[in-house]
């Protein structure tokens, strides 16, 4: 049951970390990146390889992280090719143009890795906690995700970035106004997005192997946590991913995935009705 | 001449040129690539009058004919009904759902994102709930399925003309029945229901109800393909009405014919048939072609539409 407990809270940053990008970008550039869960499967799918390869580990983290960032900048071309419509048509044509990013890189993917799945398994150490056994992996994952998602708090709260950012997604035309830069923050912002996304793959790859087709249930999930969060709200979000990865860990145990996977998609339809329209550009 | 006499002319010799040489000729394949053209139009018209008209994002067209092929198809197998009450059913299945979706989705207030999303989300809904219930449904793998042509004692070449010219009926029928109602004002109440709610509002009409009928009409017609191509290829599985095989191939018919034009979209439909010959033998890569076509056409159309603008 702890390690239960610790897979949740593991898989519950995890999914933080990538819907809190989710919510920015959505945020700043009022588009929903349906492509952002590939971002996650590309980090994950280039490190296996390359240690499989026989690359060193620091340089095959390093490779895996730097292949995220031309996903950020093909979703940020986007967003780019989108201003000046207005938030409805942005939120429409972003929704179609990011979906198709989504399947050129989940074709390209199941295309150039056909394996079954992949994965960062360093270890298989397990340790005893009482009357309870952990698997280590775990554990780490669990530290790494929660001083990735503190980090990320840090940058977004206390920075002089973090501030542009939080000015733009609350106003764009007044933080505009105020002299920010905004297009350069969406850029940035988009890229950190992707950055976290990838860091997010790598720290799942050491727990769980990736299937490079999960690209959209990953997308699917952290979809639920921003909306569960309410889209506008950054510390929402990070709970929200908690919440949902200790019920999905624990549901998945007691029912079974396939029903967990229905009750996610469920749940994400509901949460929709409830968020209401206000708080969604588009 | 008008200009829309002149589309329709030109569809109707396209139409009859066509369902000629599908009449003369014996190749097999050829007949199948009229029912996957069929097949493709008609999803993308169904977008093309749903996003292209009434602004509705609905990432749901493929799963709507995967229900009514599954519901006839399963229907036949499972309970023994005959063709034409499958085929009835299946119809009916799928366009009460779609309708349901965008009814439920517009009483809800949902705006264009989450509409997408919620028709994404029951997409992949429709594909678990197919994937997870293989003792019905035969899973992934699917099933073949008896047609009403050759069970009725048709030989294959002659069913599959049947099913060509039927597919070539289909789409240019429907392609002129929304051109005529191209610039009427059901036409017109569709597009101000998805552009500008309130103005209808404010003339005691019920926008609610406007997307609800396009979505009828929309939903109606990716039953009535879904059912015509499980029926010409004899087969059903999942993979078809997923949402890389059909809605992204739909959404690129109607980006390339020119959203909300119904002409172009049967043009956008032989796109999609030569792209998807083109990439068979490059496999699971196909997917990632429709991707960036995709994303290519509405980059395009962006484009154009900002130029417009400034101009």
């Amino acid at each position: 049951m702890l390690d239960l407990l610790v897979d949740g809270l593991s898989n519950g940053l995890q999914l933080s970390l990538i819907a809190v990008g989710m919510t920015v970008v959505h945020g700043i550039a009022g588009v929903l990146n349906l492509s952002h869960g590939e971002a996650v499967v590309v980090a994950t799918v280039t490190a296996s390889v390359l240690l499989s390869l026989g690359a060193p580990l620091p340089l095959a983290l390093l490779v895996a992280l730097c292949v995220t960032l031309p996903v950020g900048l093909a979703v940020w071309a986007i967003t780019r090719s989108l201003s000046g419509f207005d938030e409805r048509t942005r939120g429409v044509l972003g929704l179609v143009m990011t979906l198709g990013l989504a399947l050129a890189l989940h074709g390209s993917l199941v295309y150039l890795f056909p394996a079954a799945n992949y994965s960062l398994v360093l270890g298989t150490l397990q340790l005893e906690l009482g009357n309870f056994v952990v698997r280590s992996s775990s554990l780490v994952a669990l530290a790494l995700s929660a001083a990735a998602l503190a980090f990320l708090y840090l940058v977004l709260g206390w920075t002089r970035f973090g501030r542009s950012v939080r000015a733009t997604f609350q106003n764009r035309d007044l933080a505009e106004a105020m002299g920010i830069d905004v297009e350069r923050i969406a850029l940035m912002t988009v890229l950190l997005a992707s950055f976290f996304a990838g860091l997010s793959g790598l720290i799942r790859g050491l727990t769980v192997p990736v299937e490079p087709s999960r690209g959209m249930e990953l997308t699917v999930l952290s979809l639920v946590v921003s909306v569960a969060g309410g889209m506008r709200s950054i510390p929402g979000t990070a709970v929200a991913g908690l919440v949902l990865g200790l019920v999905n860990s624990f549901l998945a145990f007691f029912v079974g995935t396939y029903l967990t996977y229905l009750a996610v998609l469920l749940s994400a339809a509901i949460l929709l009705r409830l968020t209401g329209a206000g708080r969604w550009a588009g | 001449m008008g200009r829309v006499s002149v589309q329709a002319a030109a569809v109707a010799v396209g139409t009859a040129a066509f369902a000629a040489l599908a009449l003369l000729t014996e190749s097999v394949y050829l007949l199948r690539l009229y029912s996957v053209y069929a097949f493709h139009t008609s999803l993308g018209l169904a977008v093309t009058l749903l996003f292209g008209v009434a602004g509705q994002v609905v990432i749901f067209t493929g799963a709507l004919a995967g229900t009514s092929a599954y519901v006839a198809s399963l229907s036949s197998l499972h309970l023994g009904l005959g063709h034409a009450v499958a085929a009835a059913l299946g119809i009916f299945s799928g366009t009460s759902l779609g309708t349901a979706l965008v009814w439920l989705a517009s009483r809800w207030e949902l705006r264009g994102i989450q509409v997408g999303i919620l028709t994404l989300l029951a997409s992949l809904a429709f594909e678990a709930l197919i994937l997870g219930n293989r003792a019905v449904t035969f899973g992934e793998v699917g099933f073949s399925v008896v047609d009403p042509l050759t069970s009725s004692g048709l030989g294959t070449l002659y069913a599959l003309r049947a099913y060509a010219v039927a597919g070539l009926l289909l789409t240019s029928g429907l392609s002129l029945a929304l051109l005529r109602m191209r610039g009427g004002r059901l036409w017109t109440l569709f597009r101000a229901a998805g552009e500008d709610p309130d103005l209808l509002r404010t003339n005691a009409l019920d926008p609610v109800r406007y997307k609800a009928i396009a979505a009828a009409v929309s939903s109606a017609i990716a039953s009535a393909a879904g059912i015509l191509y499980v029926y010409s290829t004899g087969y059903v599985s999942p993979s078809t009405y997923s949402v890389a095989e059909a809605d992204i191939p739909a959404y690129l018919v109607a980006a390339i014919g020119g959203l909300g034009n119904p002409v172009g979209a049967l043009l956008g439909g032989a796109v999609i048939l030569a792209l998807k010959e083109l990439t068979r033998a490059v496999g699971p890569a196909s997917v990632a072609v429709y991707g960036l076509a995709l994303l290519s056409a509405f980059a395009i159309r962006t484009r154009a539409r900002k130029g417009a603008r400034a101009s």
